[in-house]
């Protein structure tokens, strides 16, 4: 998505006012005059000026319009591989714990590869190798505790 | 110094060292040939298995990893017209005009001795000024690290190509992201949202990743259905025939190139693909024969090759004296060297010169390395450059999704991770630079610590800051850098045309 520097300026500056307002709720550290705020509320002002500074500058240049799509959001292939990506990896996080890292992984990599264009006579094997050697190399060698899952009573 | 190395050269004679040594250049060549994978994303990809590594072999492999890749880089530049890595996108024009002309094997020659002669030259720099800066910095007080992390930020905004303004807003963005936690100077849990994994602050390491290596993963997701070039069908001859006498050709250049590299690369946020541009810039500003850049003449990959790769060892001057990254390679690095006890700072060149004394050697070895791997990369790279993306790209990701986990076996960490990844897909197609973000995330706490540590010393009164001589220098220099839009503003204004 392409947004507009009007756009992106407001957007900094309004975030830049949620945070000072934030920041100055934080407590006074006793017998201190600067407290846990002082830094964030700097940070979140200049955000504030720079924001605003954007927009102004892009008002100046004439700059048409407030946001664009992508032309790939256009292109049926691209537009499946980009969400497939993003609901992947959020369905990868939700079911690795309690499916397990083996089953979900393998999942995972033949889906992705589908979607962007991967022969599955090709993707399924990779899908085995890279998530069985991930899991030697993380698990056994590593001791990354990643989560078992549905295999929890064969795991070796 | 001469003990240092010495001791250096024992903790190096490790066949396991070795051996990790050559799996990280055979990693970062094959990262670095493919276009899409960046050198940072390949050392990104490296943090969750140095993790587990010594201190030595750890930073070893990150230094052998970037140097590989920024070379192999230009394989892909020359073959196919694609660079493999930003930093060889300045004369990738140039080298496929080579290739074009038959000549590949001359391209990808130069590339791989200047990148060696560049490196070489980066590292000996760095191991001369680097324990003499440190002799410096160690009288330095909160003020002067306060004006040098600053000033640091402000050469990463303002070095940086593009709308200095949004080099602000992404490095605001970095520091917002920094005092999240309760790891500030008051103890204070700020930004949690009562997210318990939030209490330790937002984690460097799956940030990084997301923000290098899942947003190109996306990127690459939005061309899913662009055929892949295929690379130029021509016998590359043999690549070092020819070389020595470029070198006689071109000694001015290969220096140059080194020189201004090596300068680039210690800038805080600059770092070996804007040191290639302007190094092929000056080139051909300087050259004798302007009129033939672009029409594939070697001259400005002879100093932009040179370049890129002295500016790899160039960005470890700050990182390792005061633990300011010089790139965003160096940002994940110093994460690193903070997690292996290594603190970067003037005192680690006393607590562990042997250490210190190795890694310059690792990095003259990578670049000697270059050359025979160098080599076996271009015999290689028809059949490297042909490797089915759709079936890279899940494999990137599944170890982008394990080295998040890994770092402290949190699945939040691994969210972090996605929404980074998005955000920095973002910013990027939106013209806002990264890497101002990632170093405002590695050097926020610091930059507060050593305010509100020297506001507290200064009792209020702000002229404290330019007390000293070395902070009134640096202090001074920030502010010029920070006003100079304006002053030239005012001094067109001046003279009325």
């Amino acid at each position: 998505m392409q947004v507009s520097d009007k756009l992106s300026g407001l957007l900094a500056a309004a975030f830049g006012i949620v945070v000072v307002l934030a920041a100055r709720a934080f407590p006074a550290t006793p017998g201190q005059e600067i407290g846990p705020g002082l830094f964030p509320s700097i940070t979140g002002a200049l955000l504030v000026v720079f924001g605003v500074g954007l927009f102004v500058g892009a008002r100046r240049k004439r700059e048409a319009g407030w946001w664009a799509l992508d032309d790939w959001v256009g292109r049926r292939d691209a537009r499946r591989s980009v969400a497939v990506v993003v609901v992947a990896l959020v369905a990868w996080i939700a079911l690795v714990t309690p499916v397990g890292f083996i089953p979900t992984t393998i999942l995972f990599v033949i889906v992705l590869a589908r979607a962007m264009g991967g022969r599955i006579t090709a993707a399924l094997p990779i899908a085995v190798v890279v998530t069985l050697v991930t899991h030697y190399a993380f698990s056994t060698l590593l001791r990354v505790p990643l989560p078992w899952g549905i295999l929890q009573g064969v795991a070796w | 110094m001469v003990g240092h190395l010495v001791e250096a050269l024992t903790l190096l004679a490790d066949p396991a060292l070795i051996a990790v040594i050559v799996m990280a250049a055979l990693f970062g060549l094959f990262v670095g040939a493919i276009p899409g994978l960046t050198a940072t994303m390949a050392v990104a990809l490296l943090v969750p298995v140095t993790f587990f590594m010594a201190p030595l072999p750890a930073v070893a492999a990150m230094v052998t990893v970037t140097a590989t890749a920024i070379f192999a880089g230009d394989v892909p530049g020359a073959l196919l017209r694609m660079p493999g890595t930003p930093a060889s996108a300045a004369y990738c024009d140039e080298a496929f005009e080579l290739t074009r002309r038959g000549e590949a094997e001359v391209a990808l020659g130069t590339s791989v001795v200047f990148s060696a002669i560049g490196g070489a030259f980066g590292t000996i720099v760095l191991m001369v000024a680097a324990p003499a800066l440190a002799e410096a910095a160690l009288l330095f007080s909160s003020f002067e690290y306060f004006w040098l992390v600053m000033l640091g930020l402000t050469c990463a905004v303002f070095v940086a190509p593009g709308n200095p303004l949004k080099g602000l807003v992404s490095l605001m963005l970095g520091l917002l992201i920094a005092s999240v936690g309760f790891e500030n100077p008051a103890a204070y849990p700020r930004f949690t949202f009562g997210v318990p994994e939030l209490m330790s602050g937002v984690q460097l390491i799956p940030v990084m990743i997301g923000m290098f290596a899942v947003s190109e993963v996306l990127r690459f997701a939005t061309t899913v259905d662009r055929p892949l070039e295929t690379a130029v069908q021509q016998k590359i001859g043999p690549i070092f025939r020819g070389q020595w006498r470029l070198a006689r050709q071109y000694p001015v250049q290969a220096a140059r190139g080194g020189v201004l590299g090596t300068l680039i690369g210690a800038l805080p946020g600059a770092g070996a693909d804007i040191a290639a541009w302007i190094a092929y810039g000056i080139a051909k500003r300087f050259s004798r024969t302007p009129g033939k850049f672009g029409t594939g003449h070697v001259e400005g990959i002879v100093e932009a090759g040179a370049a890129n790769n002295s500016a790899l060892a160039g960005a470890w001057i700050p990182a390792l004296v005061f633990g300011i990254p010089g790139d965003s390679i160096t940002a994940i690095v110093i994460g690193v060297l903070y997690l292996k006890g290594l603190n970067p700072g003037p005192t680690i060149f006393i607590e562990n010169p042997g250490s210190i004394y190795a890694v310059f050697l690792v990095f003259l070895l990578a670049n000697l390395l270059l050359l025979p791997l160098g080599w076996l990369l271009i015999k290689a790279a028809r059949n490297v450059l042909r490797v089915p993306r759709a079936l890279l790209m899940p494999i990137i990701l599944v170890f982008c999704m394990v080295g998040s986990f890994a770092i402290n076996n949190a699945m939040f960490d691994v969210g972090v991770m996605l929404a980074f990844g998005v955000i920095g897909w973002l910013m990027e197609r939106n013209g806002f630079p990264i890497a101002p973000t990632i170093l405002g995330l590695v050097l926020g706490a610091m930059l507060e610590q050593n305010f509100v540590t020297s506001m507290i010393k200064a009792g209020g009164n702000p002229l404290a800051f330019f007390e000293r001589p070395v902070s009134a220098v640096l202090g001074a220099a920030t502010i010029l850098i920070w006003t100079s839009p304006l002053l030239r503003m005012a001094w067109r204004r001046a003279r009325p045309s």
